[in-house]
């Protein structure tokens, strides 16, 4: 399995994970001009804007430690662009980061909530 | 939702009205503080989200806006912590809005939600009381400061889980005892020198007592080990008791200034002050982009003593002349102008040459005409003409060390300056003045009468001697407080040549 089968599998997950907690999956793999967002959800009134990241190792640090300043700017953009398309700029909104981490034999989801805000 | 907080800002010793307003909205999710906040308050909500997660409160990971209104006045340090915090929990309905009106919260807080103390409290609460402020939220370790601001309710919780606890009405939490003046100013008289320690030095006792009746300036001059520090540091013992109003306005400038310290953090003795000589002029007057107090400030209603005066730059010394005069320091810097108190004693101490046995009996000086002139000539004119009394201190002889004999205790000389001290207390009630030094010219007139051989004797020193206008009030007040002293109504002759003979040093040397 190379690393974008991985992605996609482990996206398809975080899709179960998020209906488990009770969320409505609205989009997925969204692009736009600016970046892609892997996970559109609505949680109650709030959309969450989900982001998924896989370490096999702690080599390069964890999956979250990836979602660096650029990275976050590059999702605040795009998910400025899909509240415009929806026109929505004055929903309630959150970005959440899921971690998968390899461990013993399998990958474990840390579930980050809120997990950086617009500057 | 939008909630409002009330809360405080400080400029000098000003106090005005803050609102925090805390606006929870959509959108993408961020934290923005604006109204003009400096480091300290944009820090402020790393400690609030932190403080709000760890006491079990929810953090909104929506939208968020603080605004300290007005936003034309520059916030600074850590105080709206508090008031940030609740509005945010009244923002989310964590805590009822109602229940927060005509409420007025002040206070920083630690990561694990604990209230930590602030400075500037009292000059705050003053002016918050004045405007009608009565229910008070503060933080436990600024209770005592608020404790002597009559009708105001004070509550201290430990953290801000109590706080929330307590709004929503689910515990009871205690007002703030108020405190008791008296029972305070006991508790904190500690041991100090003693003037019994002192061998010998009769007149320079007799000098010091006058100058702590009076709150007159004093300054000795002496060869080095003669005993004028020692003499210096006698002198807090010796000090009228602070009265409630006086202990007012020092705790309020040391509140502002951070420097309260101790448990009770309200100051009930005399500050005494004694500054390096390296000491740079902003620090002796104030100063700094925020224009903090300075040291004249800090020793308002105490001694500001200055060890070696000759060895201070010459900027400090001649910056210390406008407050000696006016009783107060105006600081201005670009961001602010702030008037402080300053209504200190001036006590200094110094060697009359470089070597220092210059006008000694027994000991030879070695220094040059020049080397005097220059060394005495780094003390100004003007600013001996303000210090109204200027002894000798002579080297003690062997006999009088190895006397076992011991003096007066401070105890004794202070009975004598407090009942002294009363008389003026009493004599000044109605002009807002505390002792003899602060009389104005008019003052003088009224209350330092002399008769006519007084006058007369007056008359003459005052050409003999070729003194000032100004050394003429200042030889008045003395004069007064030697009455006092003395238990005399009106100022007779002898006092009036006691005042004088204080005032004749500056011809000897200089």
């Amino acid at each position: 399995m190379n690393s974008v089968q991985l992605g996609r599998a482990l996206e398809e997950r975080t899709c179960a994970l998020a209906l488990e907690r009770g969320m409505e999956v609205l989009a997925r793999n969204y692009h736009t001009r600016e970046g892609e967002i892997d996970i559109i959800a609505r949680d109650g009134d709030t959309l969450v804007f989900i982001e998924v990241k896989a370490r096999t190792g702690s080599g390069f640090g964890t999956g979250a430690e990836a979602v660096d300043g650029r990275k976050q700017r590059k999702l605040i953009l795009a998910a400025l662009s899909y509240l415009q398309k929806i026109d929505a700029l004055e929903a309630f909104v959150r970005f959440d980061v899921v971690q998968w981490q390899y461990r013993q034999g399998g990958y474990q989801p840390c579930w980050i909530q809120a997990a950086f805000e617009a500057e | 939702m939008l909630a409002r907080i009330a809360s405080f800002g400080l400029t000098g010793l000003e106090g005005y009205p803050v609102e925090v307003q805390v606006d929870i909205s959509g959108g993408l999710p961020a934290f923005e503080t604006v109204g003009l906040p400096d480091a300290a308050v944009k820090e402020s909500r790393e400690r609030v989200r932190s403080a709000i997660k760890n006491t079990g409160l929810q953090f909104p990971t929506q939208r968020i806006t603080v605004n300290l209104a007005p936003a034309h006045v520059k916030k600074e340090g850590p105080i709206y912590d508090l008031p940030i915090a609740a509005g945010l929990l009244a923002a989310t309905g964590q805590v009822p809005g109602d229940v927060l009106q005509n409420m007025l919260l002040l206070g920083e807080l630690s990561l694990d939600g604990r209230l930590m103390p602030i400075m500037g409290v009292l000059p705050m609460l003053i002016a918050a009381r004045k405007q009608g402020a009565c229910r008070v939220v503060l933080p436990p370790d600024n209770a005592q400061e608020a404790a002597f601001v009559s009708g105001l309710d004070v509550y201290t919780p430990q953290d801000l889980g109590q706080l929330a606890k307590w709004l929503r009405g689910e515990i009871h939490l205690e007002k703030a005892a108020q405190s008791d003046w008296e029972q305070l100013r006991l508790q904190q008289s500690q041991a100090l020198s003693d003037l019994a320690m002192v061998r010998g030095q009769e007149n320079a006792k007799r000098a010091l007592e006058i100058a702590a009746a009076g709150g007159h300036n004093l300054l000795m001059i002496g060869p080095p080990g003669s005993g004028k520090t020692l003499l210096a540091r006698c002198l807090p013992s010796i000090l009228p008791d602070l009265t409630f109003d006086e202990a007012m306005e020092v705790t309020q400038i040391h509140s502002v200034a951070g420097t309260l310290g101790g448990e009770s953090g309200f100051i009930t003795t005399r500050p005494f002050r004694s500054p390096h000589h390296t000491v740079s002029a902003p620090a002796l007057t104030g100063g700094g982009p925020k224009a903090r107090p300075g040291e004249v400030s800090l020793a308002h209603n105490g001694v500001l003593f200055l060890d070696e005066l000759p060895e201070f730059g010459r900027d400090g010394l001649e910056a210390l002349r406008q407050p000696l005069e006016d009783g107060f320091v105006t600081v201005s810097r670009v961001q602010m102008t702030v008037r402080y108190p300053a209504r200190f004693m001036l006590v200094a101490a110094m060697n009359p040459c470089p070597c220092g046995q210059f006008g000694s009996r027994d000991q030879a000086c070695r220094c040059t005409p020049p080397q005097i002139r220059r060394y005495l000539g780094r003390v100004s004119g003007p600013l001996l003409d303000r210090i109204d009394l200027q002894i000798e201190v002579e080297a003690v002889p062997v006999e009088k060390l190895e006397d076992t004999a011991p003096g007066e205790s401070s105890a004794t000389v202070r009975q004598r300056v407090n009942r002294a001290r009363q008389l003026q207390l009493a004599r000044y009630r109605e002009s807002g003045l505390y002792c003899n030094a602060q009389l104005d010219s008019r003052g003088v007139m009224a209350h330092c009468r002399v008769t006519s051989a007084g006058q007369n004797l007056l008359r003459r020193a005052f050409s003999q001697l070729g003194l000032s206008a100004r050394t003429y009030h200042r030889i008045l007040k003395v004069a007064r407080t030697i009455a006092d002293l003395a238990g005399e109504k009106d100022i007779q002759t002898e006092h009036l040549a006691e005042a004088i003979q204080y005032r004749s040093l500056d011809r000897k040397y200089w």
